[in-house]
């Protein structure tokens, strides 16, 4: 079975503080594989390991997202395409849908897995665009795979009911968003590995443009004395904040 | 090319009943038609609306009705019919507003509408907007600690879902919106861990509200935020989370589709501050928060927040407030 596993880079939202002056957001740390995306290469590998086959992990972005393909690689993956552009940041969903179906037409995957959204745009619009630029069915929702021949049975979330769907490949499967950690990370030895894996570059062959324009993401100006304590004991805390309750004259 | 106009509201009928989302739908589209001062069209998909359309009776007549029969019969994926319906309306429209549902079965299709057709498109969108003439939304984006605002090229179609639960249902003609509290209050399962909501002050009108959410886990959680709220003679709320999990009544969940409070002090704890949960006590005085997950919306609006588990804090709290003043 030929796999396919879509893996964004995005900024590390865990480390984004917010300048409670301006309310600009502040990107301190490297960016990361999207959180949604890591789920989706853990699926391609159950996947890969119930019905063989080779996975390619596949990325849309500047030379920086050779990072997110490594770690797919030193995750499990086996092959990675890079698909160059410097400018996604100006692109919407379908321009990102339509570079990346482009990319991958011709390369006869059976499967093409997508995580639900993306941490930093958050539009949860890609997967199933990519599905329709290919002409293909997608599946949302999606929690466990079980594979016979060319058909998949996908056990799926449908809005709070589980149900189990049979379908045929081509198609893509959009991986249900999960609190858990990944079971499967990036290996030291799987970086060694993935040092001699195969890395493909194709030029995104689509204008990077939307009709859409967004201003700068901000976040709640806070006032100056608000207080977050972070790292401190909870009594410590609790005494603080209990002070602070009766300095405000809130406690009944 | 031919010129865009008009607003199109994609609502959904399932069984021949309007969905409630679809009212909210309405709602949107109804502010959107008005503010470009453009013909609102509202679109009644589903595989049976026979009823729906009856019901809808003294619509305005201003408003153009648009009866779009699915049929599911010869698609592997229900989704497929919708869209292809869709499709169809918006082609034979070419509106300058499309707006599909932002429902977890809508969803499966908006997108992929928007790109058959090759049209820009938004999703999650909390509000509406008409400045200058182009219409203008907002969207929380960077796990819902920042905001954006979307406009779109007037010369092209803009097709967005909204999120469910943000903007004020209306009436469609003569179906009146269901509320949202009553969606919630159907989802909530008839008994709770909490105690009965008769022996508690009044969420309504309380000068200090002490809420939980699903990070109050189980009974030893709920038992926890209500001591609390006794500590602080204030009243108990919960998030539609702490609802739907049976932890507390509907009676007192906070926010779009429960009780909107106005409090001098609104404590959160194990909520992470959703914006419908948000809708309902961001005009509270002073807002305390404590959060195990540093990055909690809830922070962002937060007075004094404490990074930390609830388990550790709020009996720590309780103390501290029981303890006698050093004077
Ligand atoms: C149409 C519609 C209407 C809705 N209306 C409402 C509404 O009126 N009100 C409402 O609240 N919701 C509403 N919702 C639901 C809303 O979307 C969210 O699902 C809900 O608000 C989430 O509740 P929560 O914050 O408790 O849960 P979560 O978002 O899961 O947050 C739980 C938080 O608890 C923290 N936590 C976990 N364990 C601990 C611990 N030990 N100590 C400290 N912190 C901990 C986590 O870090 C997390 O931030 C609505 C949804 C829809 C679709
Ligand atoms: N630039 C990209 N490169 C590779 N995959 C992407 C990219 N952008 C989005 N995706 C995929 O599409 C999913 C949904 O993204 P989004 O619609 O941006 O929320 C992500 O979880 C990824 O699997």
């Amino acid at each position: 079975m030929r796999i396919a596993v879509f893996v964004k880079q995005v900024v590390d939202v865990r480390t984004v503080r917010i300048d409670g002056q301006t309310g600009k957001p502040k990107v301190a740390d490297a960016p990361v594989m999207n959180t949604a995306d890591a789920h989706a290469v853990n699926a391609a590998i159950d996947l890969k390991e119930i019905a063989g086959g080779e996975i390619t992990a596949v990325s849309l972005g500047p030379k920086d997202v050779l990072d997110v393909l490594v770690s797919a690689l030193a995750t499990g993956a086996d092959q990675a395409l890079h698909v160059a552009s410097d400018e996604t940041s100006t692109a919407d969903s379908l321009a990102t849908a339509q570079a990346l179906a482009s990319a991958v037409r011709d390369e006869g995957f059976d499967v093409l897995i997508a995580g639900h959204r993306s941490d930093d745009t958050e539009t949860a619009q890609v997967g199933m665009q990519i599905a329709e630029v290919l002409g293909i069915p997608h599946l949302s929702g999606v929690m466990t795979v079980a594979a016979d021949g060319e058909s998949l049975q996908v056990q799926r979330d449908a809005d709070g009911f589980p149900e189990v769907l049979t379908v045929q490949t081509p198609v893509v499967l959009i991986i249900k968003e999960s609190e858990e950690a990944p079971k499967r990370h990036p290996s030291l030895r799987g970086m060694m590995q993935a040092k001699r894996k195969l890395v493909r570059e194709v030029e995104a062959d689509v204008p990077m443009t939307s009709a859409l324009s967004w201003s700068e993401p901000m976040g709640q100006r806070v006032s100056a004395d608000r207080i977050l304590l972070e790292g401190v004991p909870a009594e410590d805390a609790a005494v603080q904040l209990a002070a602070w309750l009766r300095e405000h004259r809130l406690v009944g | 090319m031919s010129q865009i106009s008009g607003v199109l509201v994609l609502a959904e009928c399932f069984g021949g009943v309007i969905s409630p989302h679809s009212h909210e739908m309405f709602s949107a589209g109804q502010a959107l038609s008005e503010g470009l001062g453009e013909q609102f069209i509202l679109a009644l998909l589903g595989t049976y609306q026979e009823d729906a359309l009856e019901q809808i009776g003294k619509l305005d007549p201003s408003i153009a009705v648009v009866s779009a029969l699915v049929d599911e019969e010869n698609v592997t994926l229900p989704y497929q019919a919708w869209e292809d319906v869709a499709a169809g309306v918006v082609e034979q429209h070419q509106p300058r507003v499309v707006i599909t549902p932002g429902t977890a079965f809508g969803s499966d299709y908006g997108a992929r509408l928007a790109a058959r057709l090759g049209l820009p498109m938004t999703s999650y969108v909390t509000s509406v907007a008409v400045e200058n003439g182009g219409v203008i939304v907002t969207r929380d984006v960077l796990g819902g600690r920042a905001e954006t605002a979307i406009r779109c090229d007037p010369s092209t179609t803009l097709v967005m879902a909204l999120e469910p639960g943000m903007i004020d249902p209306s009436a469609i003609g003569d179906i009146a919106a269901i509320s949202l509290q009553d969606v919630f209050a159907e989802l909530a399962p008839e008994s709770t861990v909490a105690t009965p909501v008769s022996t508690r002050r009044p969420l309504k009108g309380a000068e200090r509200v002490v809420s939980g959410g699903r990070g109050m886990r189980d009974a030893t959680g709920v038992a926890l935020v209500e001591e609390l709220a006794e500590a602080l003679d204030a009243a108990v709320g919960a998030s539609g989370a702490a609802v739907v999990m049976g932890l507390s009544p509907h009676d007192l969940q906070v926010g779009s589709s429960g009780e909107v409070v106005t409090p001098k002090l609104y404590l959160a704890a194990g909520l992470s501050g959703t914006p419908q949960h948000l809708y309902g006590m961001r005009e509270s005085q002073f807002v305390v928060a404590i959060n195990s997950d540093p990055n909690a919306p809830i922070f962002q609006i937060a007075d004094f927040g404490i990074v930390g588990d609830l388990f550790e804090v709020v009996p720590a709290l309780i103390a501290a407030l029981k303890a006698p003043v050093a004077s």
